[in-house]
C-alpha cells in the first residue's frame, strides 16, 4: 500500500491522532481494533499518542498484567504487551521482512511524556517532539483524530 | 462516488451525552446535500442502535446509512434486542476499508 520514504506520495495510509484519555471509553480500544485490522488489510500506519496515551507503552507495564485469583491460569496482556506484538508482527524497518504486509510506526509525544513522568518504553516505540506531527500528517493519506483532553 | 463526495461520520458518544442528537444531525444535513454518507456508531455510540431513535430516521430518509460496531454491541448485550429501523451491524473489517477507501472523508466524534 504505501509507499516508502525515498517514493512519491504518502508515507502511512492512515494515521490516527490519540489524545482521548485511555480510560473512562472504549476509544482507545476501538483505535487498536482499527489498527489491527488496517494492518492485517496491509496498510501502513501511524499512531501518535498524546497525553495519558504517551503511559501506555512503558516497559515497567511487562507483557501482561497482575495474575486474578479467581481465575488463575488466565493471562491478560498490558497495552504494552498489546503493542509490542502489532510492532513485532508490523515492524516498519524495510530492512526487515513484513510477513503479514501491513507496517506500523509508533510515536509517544516527548513533551506528554516527560509531563506525565512515562518511563523507558518498549522497543519499536519513537519518541519525538510534537512538532514533528505537522510533517508526519502531511505525508499521511488519511488522518483521523481521536480527541479529548 | 457522488458529486458531494463520500462520507464516514464516526459516532462514539452515548446519546445520554448528546441528547440533541447534533453529530447524527451534521449526518444527515451531508445526506440531504447528496454526499454518501455512513454513520457508524462504536463504543457508546451503539446506545443509538437500540430500539427507536427518531435522530436517525432523517439521515435514513435521506438515503444515508447508519452502522453498528458489532463488538460494542456485544459487549453491551445488545446484539439479541430490537434495534432501530436500518441499523446495519457490522465488523472492524468493513469499518476499516471504509476507513481506508480512498476519497471517503472520515470524521470521529
Amino acid at each position: 500500500m504505501a509507499l516508502s520514504d525515498t517514493e512519491a506520495g504518502p508515507r502511512w495510509d492512515l494515521a490516527l491522532v490519540l489524545t482521548a484519555p485511555p480510560y473512562g471509553s472504549e476509544a482507545l480500544g476501538t483505535a487498536l481494533r482499527l489498527v489491527e485490522t488496517a494492518l492485517r488489510r496491509g496498510a501502513v500506519a501511524l499512531v501518535w499518542t498524546c497525553g495519558y496515551n504517551t503511559m501506555l507503552t512503558q516497559t515497567a507495564l511487562g507483557d501482561a498484567k497482575p495474575r486474578d485469583p479467581a481465575d488463575w491460569h488466565a493471562e491478560h496482556p498490558t497495552t504494552a504487551g498489546i503493542i509490542a506484538g502489532l510492532l513485532a508482527r508490523h515492524p516498519d524497518d524495510p530492512a526487515r521482512p513484513r510477513p503479514l504486509g501491513g507496517a506500523l510506526t509508533w510515536y509517544v509525544c516527548r513533551f506528554c511524556a516527560l509531563d506525565r513522568g512515562a518511563g523507558e518504553q518498549i522497543d519499536g516505540v519513537r519518541t519525538a517532539s510534537f512538532s514533528r506531527l505537522g510533517g508526519c500528517l502531511r505525508r499521511s493519506a488519511k488522518t483521523l483524530y481521536l480527541g479529548g483532553a | 462516488m457522488s458529486a458531494r463526495g463520500r462520507f464516514l461520520l464516526v459516532e462514539s458518544v452515548g446519546r445520554w451525552a448528546d441528547r440533541g442528537g447534533r453529530f447524527p444531525r451534521s449526518a444527515a444535513v451531508l445526506a440531504e446535500s447528496g454526499a454518501e454518507t455512513v454513520l457508524c456508531l462504536v463504543g457508546d455510540g451503539v446506545s443509538r442502535a437500540g430500539g427507536p431513535a427518531p435522530e436517525l430516521e432523517r439521515l435514513l430518509a435521506a438515503g444515508g446509512r447508519v452502522w453498528a460496531d458489532r463488538a460494542a454491541l456485544e459487549r453491551r448485550a445488545l446484539t439479541r434486542l430490537p434495534r432501530a429501523r436500518g441499523v446495519e451491524e457490522v465488523g472492524m473489517e468493513e469499518i476499516c476499508d471504509a476507513v481506508l477507501a480512498e476519497g471517503t472523508r472520515v470524521l470521529w466524534h
